[in-house]
């Protein structure tokens, strides 16, 4: 009986533990939420409503906005520099993982160093190329600075997936009369799925995030959703309830598309169970 | 018609490691031909230069009288089993099957018929649809063997093939390797590490040890005409019991090394009294060692039980012989009772069964 | 005080029952061992006796005494895993001073005990080297050797040698078995391979889908198994099995197959007739087939399908009007050079025969 109630404890104790970090996690997102559906009024009363009937004229104005527009730029640099990555990415990532040669691991290491850059050291001399370059304000010079992130964060993850698989998979395809190029497409890559997964949800989060980069290097046509966002606190005030619907909105995508690749990610693990 | 020759072949890693050196063999066709060796012997490394994985820094391979040394893998055709198979996890059997057909330009329906044929062949129509995850090993090897075989190549390789097996499935899967193999009549070379795979399965034996080969042979041959030490101790389970030391002349010729002292037979004496050599290592197997009459005198190894062994109808009885420990292979019907720890036996040898090497370039001399 | 005795374990893991009604004895000082195809329960048996699986039911005593509460590190055992679990952070020789350290020995009893075991493994060169430097082969033998340093009161070995070369396999078997009589500590050992397990075990318990199916020693397991399971698992190569019907003409009893009918002796055939039965299945060894170029009594044809020559002897494949087994027998004992295609007359060694019931699959006691 003893053993019994000691059992029951621990996991009583456990699951109020887990309970609490859950709600510390969630609380932000749930606030967000419900902010989202209330009235300006409604969002700073004290102690704050949680019954309330709630109005969608936030999402109305939303809607109707230029944030629409910018939902959609934001949307476009990511998916395009995600693409870009993946292809850059994998092929080069496939290349030190099979070719290696002397001094592979310094470069590795330097490619890997891009990504710990701080964006905020780069940020203005992007700023004063892509003026050179006339690029300020247009999609193409986001989506540039976007992969040099994305791609070094592609090459470092898939590296680690492609040393994963084992070599012999792809001599047996050699020694069946595969070429190396179509060796890496119907053997190695479909191997690497979860990895692709990994990496194009991470890409596609970052770029969709990224604030300072896109606030400097746009001014009107090419702003994004993270920029939008900061606009909609003007020096009239801030529209938190419309804020929160803007951000309800922005999280939409990425929800989405991880629901799709979910099930990719679970079956990667199932494959490293053949060895 | 599938005839391999490996001329002088070499291969180096790196300056400093000399994996394959001068390597020449004949395989004829329809031949199975076994690279065995300890590991790292060169074996693995000589098969994936024939599969065309690893160039060869010197010498020449032939397939059917044509070098291909400079071939891609895939233009050779040549199949290869792998010791973990290589099956792809992301394919069905049937789509495994049907890949390496893919390569070339065959038809939609000619690559379903044959895989349907393969399929049959090798008892695989119950599992097309399954992954190679959801199959036993056993199961994952017969695969293996149809992605081999679907494309009829002129040329088998198989890497330690049974390894991934319990020893029972290994035994059992061994004859039907045999046969399956003798029925296609298709040139194999076949690597292993285990003596007793190799025996069984070969036409012929190439012996490799640190680059080299040893000595290549049927496995008759190899087992009852060991050329070297390495070869001697190689082959055959238990290995071959070898005993370092002097041979002595007084009324008759005995052997005396490390406390262990034979009195040898007028015949076999007189052949050791030709030998140039003054240190030796005589080597006997166990299995020829029999247990001997209490009066007799010649060839007659005495000694302390110190462990045995039973194996089915045998015992392996080890010897402290001297300083040295002698193996046995002695069927249980020849003794009266389980022998007992510290119990004295006296074992013989016939004549013929003697093998002296020369402790120095360790070759056999007798 | 450390004998070892399982009385009806019973092991779930979730919904599977991976040990039903497990029950044997492993005397003081001996060396038991546990074989059985992969799977059937083995390594689980030994976590229960390591007190790191619970069972369901059933009862554990150590030394006479009820072990079931006791954690594993209260019932003074040294245990060698199959996969190695050695300290990666640690030297060879550091991954073996570990566990001593808990044991309160003198520095030169430890250094003694080190050496020993260095010198019994082989691993004079490797000593100070990492487990990530090693092969799978030298990692087996850290993995042995830590067990072996420490002087505990039970072994328990997880296929200590089952990443290692066949040959060195060989030599090592050997020499573990010498140890543990010289230890003389209560060791079991587990392992899939039934010739290691006949070489080196006092006591055999053969397992086959958590169940015991036999317990005894090499040889009883050899010459007496008292199941079919049994009879086909111990031995190299595998016992041949024939079915035959039973027929009765007269005052004659006949074991009837399509390649062949064999004369009943009479004590068999008042067993038969007692036990009332159709049929039967025959088994014989391989040893025991006895091959002649000239027909015999009860001796049949065959065909000879595969020859495989092994050491001294060869293993034929044959094939009689369908029906496939295998032979065994020594080169000089041939009266003819075997070529592959060669017919023979072939006739079972009578005193040899393994009588099995088809139903039940067991022996029908009685030779």
């Amino acid at each position: 009986m003893h053993e019994e109630t000691k059992i029951l404890l621990k996991r009583t104790v456990f699951l109020v533990i887990a309970l609490a970090i859950t709600v510390a996690f969630m609380f932000p997102l749930g606030w967000v939420v419900l902010s989202s559906l209330k009235t300006r009024l409604e969002i700073f009363v004290l102690p704050p409503k949680w019954i309330f009937s709630p109005t969608f004229q936030n999402y109305r104005d939303i809607l109707n906005s230029d944030f629409m527009y910018q939902l959609k730029n934001s949307l476009l640099v990511a998916a395009i520099s995600t693409g870009v990555s993946l292809v850059f990415g994998s092929l080069t990532a496939y290349g030190f993982s099979r070719y290696p040669i002397r001094g592979s691991d310094n470069i590795l290491f330097w490619i890997l160093s891009l990504r710990m850059l701080p964006p905020i050291a780069v940020v203005i001399p992007f700023y004063l190329l892509f003026r050179s370059l006339g690029l300020l304000d247009t999609a193409i010079a986001l989506v540039l600075v976007y992969c040099i992130f994305n791609i070094s964060f592609a090459i470092w993850v898939l590296k680690g997936f492609f040393d994963e698989i084992p070599i012999e998979l792809e001599e047996a395809a050699k020694l069946d009369g595969y070429s190396p190029m179509q060796v890496f497409w119907r053997v190695s890559l479909p191997l690497v799925r979860p990895g692709l997964a990994t990496t194009a949800i991470f890409c596609l989060i970052q770029s969709l995030n990224e604030f300072l980069v896109a606030l400097t290097l746009t001014t009107r046509r090419a702003v994004t959703a993270p920029v939008g966002l900061a606009k909609l606190q003007t020096f009239l005030g801030t529209d938190w309830g419309r804020i929160s619907a803007a951000a309800v909105i922005f999280m939409i995508p990425v929800v989405v598309f991880t629901i799709f690749v979910r099930n990719e990610l679970i079956r990667g693990m199932s494959f490293g169970r053949m060895r | 018609m599938a005839t391999l020759v490996l001329e002088k072949l070499n291969l180096w890693y790196g300056k400093h490691t000399h994996a394959v050196r001068d390597v020449d063999l004949v395989v004829e066709d329809g031949e199975l031909c076994v690279f065995l060796g300890p590991s790292g012997c060169g074996k693995t490394s000589t098969l994936r230069m024939i599969a065309g994985f690893v160039k060869p820094t010197s010498g020449r391979i032939y397939l059917d009288g044509e070098v291909i040394n400079d071939l891609y893998p895939g233009d050779r055709n040549v199949a290869m089993i792998f010791q973990s198979y290589a099956l792809y996890p992301h394919l069905t059997v049937r789509k495994q099957l049907a890949f390496p057909l893919e390569a070339k330009r065959i038809s939609r329906q000619e690559i379903d018929k044959r895989v349907e044929e393969i399929a049959h062949f090798l008892h695989m129509e119950d599992f097309l649809d399954r992954y190679p995850q959801e199959l036993s090993a056993g199961q994952r090897q017969r695969v293996a063997m149809g992605r081999a075989l679907i494309r009829k190549p002129r040329l088998f390789l198989m890497d330690e093939p049974l390894s991934q097996l319990d020893a029972r499935l290994r035994v059992e899967m061994r004859a039907s390797l045999r046969k399956l193999q003798q029925e296609l009549k298709i040139t194999t070379i076949y690597v292993t590490h285990d003596q007793t795979e190799a025996q069984g399965l070969a036409d012929k034996i190439m012996v490799m040890h640190l680059g080299r080969v040893q000595q290549v042979g049927k496995p008759i041959e190899v087992y009852e005409n060991p050329t070297n030490l390495f070869v001697a101790g190689f082959i055959g389970m238990p290995a071959m019991n070898f005993l370092r030391g002097v041979f002595v002349k007084g009324e008759r010729m005995e052997f005396r090394g490390n406390g262990a002292c034979i009195i040898l037979s007028k015949t076999l004496g007189e052949r050791v009294t030709l030998l140039p050599q003054k240190e030796v290592i005589v080597g006997i197997r166990p299995e020829h060692l029999s247990l001997s009459k209490p009066n007799r005198e010649e060839n007659v190894l005495q000694g302390e039980v110190y462990v045995v062994e039973p194996q089915s109808n045998e015992y392996i009885i080890d010897l402290r012989v001297g300083e040295e420990v002698v193996k046995a292979r002695v069927e249980k019907r020849e003794l009266p009772a389980l022998p007992r720890t510290g119990e004295v036996l006296r074992v013989f040898f016939e004549d013929q069964y003697c093998y002296v090497f020369d402790p120095e370039g360790e070759k056999r001399l007798l | 005080m450390s004998e070892i005795r399982l009385e009806g374990i019973r092991v779930r893991y979730g919904k599977n029952v991976v040990l039903k009604d497990v029950s044997f004895a492993v005397g003081e000082g001996s060396l038991c061992v546990i074989t059985g195809p992969s799977g059937c329960g083995k390594t689980t048996v030994l976590r229960v006796i390591a007190g790191l699986t619970k069972p369901e039911k059933g009862m554990v005593y150590i030394g006479g005494r009820p072990a079931n509460h006791l954690s594993p590190g209260e019932r003074d055992i040294a245990m060698c895993f199959q996969t190695f679990a050695l300290y990666p952070h640690m030297t060879v020789r550091e991954n073996w001073m570990f566990p001593l350290y808990a044991e309160r020995i003198s520095p030169q009893e430890m250094q003694k005990r080190i050496e020993e075991v260095t010198e019994l493994l082989h691993m004079e060169f490797l000593l100070n080297r990492y487990p990530g430097q090693l092969s799978g082969g030298q990692q087996q033998r850290v993995a042995l050797g830590r067990a072996l340093v420490r002087r505990p009161r039970i072994y328990l070995l997880d296929e200590p040698l089952g990443n290692l070369d066949a040959k060195l396999r060989v030599e090592m078997r050997a020499e573990i078995r010498k140890i543990q009589e010289t230890l003389g500590i209560t060791t079991v050992y587990v392992t899939h391979d039934q010739t290691e397990a006949q070489a080196v075990a006092d006591t055999m318990v053969v397992m086959d889908f958590g169940e015991v199916k036999q317990v005894g020693t090499p040889e009883e397991v050899y010459e007496k198994p008292t199941n079919l399971f049994v009879a086909g698992f111990i031995g190299t190569p595998r016992m041949n099995f024939f079915p035959f019907e039973i027929r009765e003409e007269g005052e004659k009893m006949y074991l009837i197959a399509p390649f062949v009918s064999l004369l009943l002796g009479n004590e068999k055939s008042v067993l038969f007739r007692k036990g009332n039965f159709s049929s039967v299945i025959l088994g014989v060894r391989p040893e025991n087939v006895l091959l002649s170029p000239i027909p015999q009594e009860s001796s049949f044809l065959a065909t000879l399908e595969v020859i495989e020559p092994q050491s001294n002897e060869y293993i034929f494949t044959l094939n009689a009007q369908g029906t496939t087994f295998k032979a065994r027998l020594r080169r000089s004992v041939l009266e003819f050079a075997p070529e592959v295609g060669h017919r023979i007359w072939v006739r079972f060694d009578e005193e040899f025969w393994h009588l099995f019931d088809p139903k039940t699959e067991r022996r029908i006691e009685g030779r």
